[in-house]
């Protein structure tokens, strides 16, 4: 046994190299972990910052579909405005504006209320003598909020409409987008249906010829404190700037000195309809469990993910196998269906192999082998001297007949 | 630092509080329990660092038996050490308890037997060893690696051992210690003595005769103190692997073979392994055991990817001895680089020396000629008889050049090589 006698010990080191050591090893992932870290966190901040949304007629969406404008030109005229998502806050707010100096704007895109609940809200306004304007109500909400009004069905819209009734707002404002495409305009976002009313008072009325009858996109009851608007474009971003679509809106929303932005939420679906969530259905016990083990997840993975030093490297050596070359070549030959080729060297062969055989020396003339085998084996000298030294084959079919000739000629040498 | 399943499994048994207690404040509790008992453990634990450590290797192993390294460990710490010790040994080295669980008392040493079971030949490394050392409650550890070289020698096998026995007793019969009188059975004379009935008529030296007026004949033996010279080819072409072995290996065997069987012949031996440079060169003029200078010598060798430098082998032949002597070239006869390099070469090397050339021999080729029975196999076969026929025609100029070829599979290459010395020996060719 040879004993290198010398001790390993571990490097002399101080903490304050190990930590520089360890920090040059992995600065670079700690480094670009912290910028990705610290952009992510930036970038969720920017997103939910300015406190806006992306609702339509959102008083704080600035996007074409929302009415961040006609609200900041309302605020500026002196209108209180405050958005209200649920019914509860609406008619609480009613209750403490005083009686009489509110405006109600309601918008319910997704028909969230009941009709139990409309009905609640239209018994409110009149109690608080307030002036409500509904944005597309549904048929069902719109009989509703006043049996005066109803629904007419809808439009597909056409590029303007006049007023042509008495209401006062529609005859200021004279003329109104209708919905449909203007080439004069670009496109405006006019999402949703465009719905048509009949009431005590039908104005906008898109079907000219066939008169009130046929319904309008402005109606009110008679008292006037209820009114209906079919289309939802006239108030947003986009086309609020649009012929007389300021004047309506302004005129319908700031004559009071209160204003209450409604718009229907999930808070206003009674809780007795709501599915039970998945939170509901699972035990207490089941989040803190899963997070406990999640925890625990972690400690086993640091348990077993911890390697016993650093890896080993096996230096290979390069080995060949040694009849690749002739593999190849016999994908070459194939590739080429070099049949001549291929025959001509197994002929070649076996040639040399039977000369030896006979002691015919290496140098001995192919005709004399052929006589030589002739007379070894049973086969005529003609018989023998087309499988030797035949034409060349042209099909694989006969290289193959001639391959096993071949071999069984020199296997009756053999064994001779 | 490390943590124990001891640890994995605390804080899975403490699922049952966190879910029995909900509350913010049994999870406070519990974790920091649990860093508690992490910290404890921690500082608790034998600096791993205060660890020296020693190595004996053994100096040399044969391939495919084992061997023992001894790692020596000494706790230099103020602390109980109870670590798992791993040492790193790369993977073919085959360590079966590379890793160890100890327990030092504080000032004292261990020793640990790392069993070793090499599946490669040539020198296999050792880098370092890894100590965790674990707190007195076995949840946490400190680990450090600490550099340890060390290197175990694995030797060629010299699985051609078993044939010497019969080349040496075909060796000892020419050598005069069976009666031969024969002039064929060497060349070299040894003695007069008397004659006695049934000695070859033929032997008698009928000067010495007439002096003693008694029929005096002559004994022969075979020459001594001749020069054989093996050059080993490490180039390229030693790198393919014929019947799972490389050609170098199976070269080394036959190497090995013919120099131990040479140096009983009374002949020296020297061998070196060239590609553009020397790798390995041993000579048996020096004193002490040829073999095992020679094993020693030639286990490090690897193929190397380089092509062989034919012109430089007469120089490597020439710096060994001035005199005529075997020279036997252990190399591939593979068409092209034979032509380019190998028959130059040979060819001025007989003017001076007998040149013997052994060459491994594919036995997948032969079994691929005879395989007709598909189109895709008579290609192959066809293939596999184009290159047998190349070969056969370097051969055939090789022996019209007056040098000896032996040509062989991988198993018969070395008794082959060991049977054509015999013969060179006994016609005194050397």
């Amino acid at each position: 046994m040879g004993t290198a006698d010398h001790a390993f010990v571990a490097e002399d080191t101080t903490a304050a190299q190990r930590l520089a050591r360890w920090w040059h090893k992995y600065r670079f992932w700690i480094i670009g972990g912290a910028v990705f870290v610290v952009l992510s966190i930036l970038a969720f901040v920017m997103t939910n910052s300015g406190n806006r949304s992306l609702d339509s007629l959102a008083i704080n969406n600035p996007a074409p579909a929302g009415a961040q404008a006609a609200a900041s030109v309302l605020k500026d005229q002196g209108v209180a405005l405050e958005a209200t998502t649920s019914l509860l806050a609406t008619t609480d707010a009613l209750a403490q504006n005083a009686y009489g100096s509110s405006t109600v704007l309601f918008y319910d895109p997704r028909n969230i209320l009941t009709p139990a609940q409309v009905s609640e809200l239209a018994a409110a306004i009149e109690q608080n003598g307030a002036k409500l304007v509904a944005i597309a109500p549904g048929p069902v909400a719109v009989k509703n909020l006043s049996p005066e009004l109803s629904s007419a069905g809808s439009t597909a819209g056409i590029p303007r409409v006049d007023a042509q009734c008495e209401h006062v707002d529609a005859a200021a404002a004279g003329t109104i987008s209708g919905g449909g495409p203007d080439p004069a305009l670009n496109a405006g976002p006019a999402k949703g249906p465009i719905l048509l009313y009949k009431g005590a008072q039908t104005c906008f009325t898109p079907n000219a010829k066939s008169g009130p009858a046929s319904g309008g996109l402005l109606a009110s009851n008679s008292a006037g404190d209820i009114t209906a608007l079919g289309f939802s474009g006239v108030v947003n971003n986009h086309n609020l700037g649009q012929v007389g679509n300021a004047a309506l809106t302004f005129r319908l929303l700031g004559s009071k000195p209160n204003l209450l932005w409604y718009t229907s939420s999930l808070n206003d679906v009674p809780p007795a309809q709501t599915a039970p969530s998945l939170a509901d259905l699972t035990p207490a016990w089941m989040f803190p469990a899963a997070a406990w083990l999640m925890l625990v997840a972690v400690v086993g993975v640091l348990w077993r993910g911890r390697r016993n030093g650093p890896l080993v490297a096996e230096p290979l050596p390069v080995i060949v196998k040694a009849s690749e070359t002739m593999a190849g070549r016999a994908r070459l030959y194939q590739d080429a269906r070099a049949v001549d080729i291929a025959t001509r060297t197994l002929a070649h062969a076996s040639l040399t192999r039977l000369a030896h055989a006979l002691r015919l020396g290496h140098s001995a003339d192919p005709s004399a082998v052929v006589d030589a085998v002739a007379a070894a084996t049973s086969r005529t000298n003609a018989e023998v001297h087309a499988i030797l030294l035949g034409e060349p084959p042209q099909t694989e079919k006969d290289m193959l007949r001639i391959a096993a000739d071949l071999a069984a000629l020199e296997e009756e040498v053999a064994r001779r | 630092m490390a943590i124990s399943g001891r640890f994995f499994f605390l804080t899975l048994a403490a699922l049952i509080p966190v879910v029995a207690f909900p509350g913010l404040l049994t999870w406070v509790v519990a974790v920091s329990l649990l860093l508690l008992v992490l910290v404890i453990d921690l500082v608790l634990a034998a600096s791993p660092r205060k660890v020296s450590l020693r190595r004996s290797l053994p100096s040399g192993v044969r391939l495919g038996e084992p061997a023992t390294a001894v790692l020596r460990l000494a706790n230099n710490s103020a602390t109980v050490l109870r670590a798992q010790v791993k040492d790193g040994w790369q993977p073919s080295a085959g360590a079966v308890n590379a890793l160890a669980q100890v327990r030092i008392r504080a000032g004292e040493r261990a020793a640990l037997n790392v069993e070793l079971l090499p599946s490669r030949r040539g020198d296999l490394a050792t880098h370092h060893v890894t100590i965790r050392s674990f707190g007195p409650l076995g949840m946490a550890a400190r680990q450090h690696t600490i550099a340890a070289p060390g290197v175990l020698r694995v030797l060629p096998p010299f699985h051609s051992k078993r044939h010497l026995p019969s080349k040496l007793r075909k060796l000892r019969e020419l050598d005069g210690k069976a009666a031969v009188q024969i002039r064929g059975a060497g060349t070299e004379f040894d003695s007069l003595r008397d004659y006695v009935r049934g000695d070859d008529v033929r032997s008698i030296d009928w000067r010495a005769t007439a002096r003693r007026r008694d029929v005096v004949v002559r004994t022969w033996r075979p020459e001594r103190d001749r020069r054989v010279v093996i050059v080993l080819d490490t180039s390229r072409t030693s790198a393919t692997r014929i019947d799972d072995e490389t050609a170098l290996d199976t070269g080394i065997e036959a190497s090995l073979l013919l120099a131990v069987l040479a140096e009983r012949g009374g002949d020296r031996v020297s061998l070196v392994a060239y590609d553009r440079r020397v790798r390995a060169k041993v000579s048996s003029t020096g004193k002490g055991n040829m073999l095992n200078a020679m094993v020693q010598g030639l286990a490090p060798l690897e193929p190397e990817l380089i092509e062989l430098n034919a012109q430089g082998i007469a120089g490597q032949v020439r710096d060994v001895t001035a005199h005529r002597a075997l020279v036997v070239l252990v190399t591939s006869l593979d068409a092209g680089v034979a032509e380019e390099g190998l028959i130059p070469l040979v060819t001025t090397l007989s003017q001076k020396h007998v040149v013997v050339v052994a060459s491994v021999r594919d036995p997948a080729l032969e079994r691929a000629s005879l395989e007709r029975s598909s189109s895709t196999l008579v290609y192959r076969a066809a293939a596999a008889e184009h290159a047998l026929n190349r070969r056969e025609a370097i051969t055939t100029y090789l022996k019209q050049a007056g040098v000896e070829v032996v040509d062989a599979a991988p198993a018969e290459l070395p008794p082959k090589l060991a049977d054509l010395y015999i013969k060179l020996k006994a016609a005194g060719r050397l």
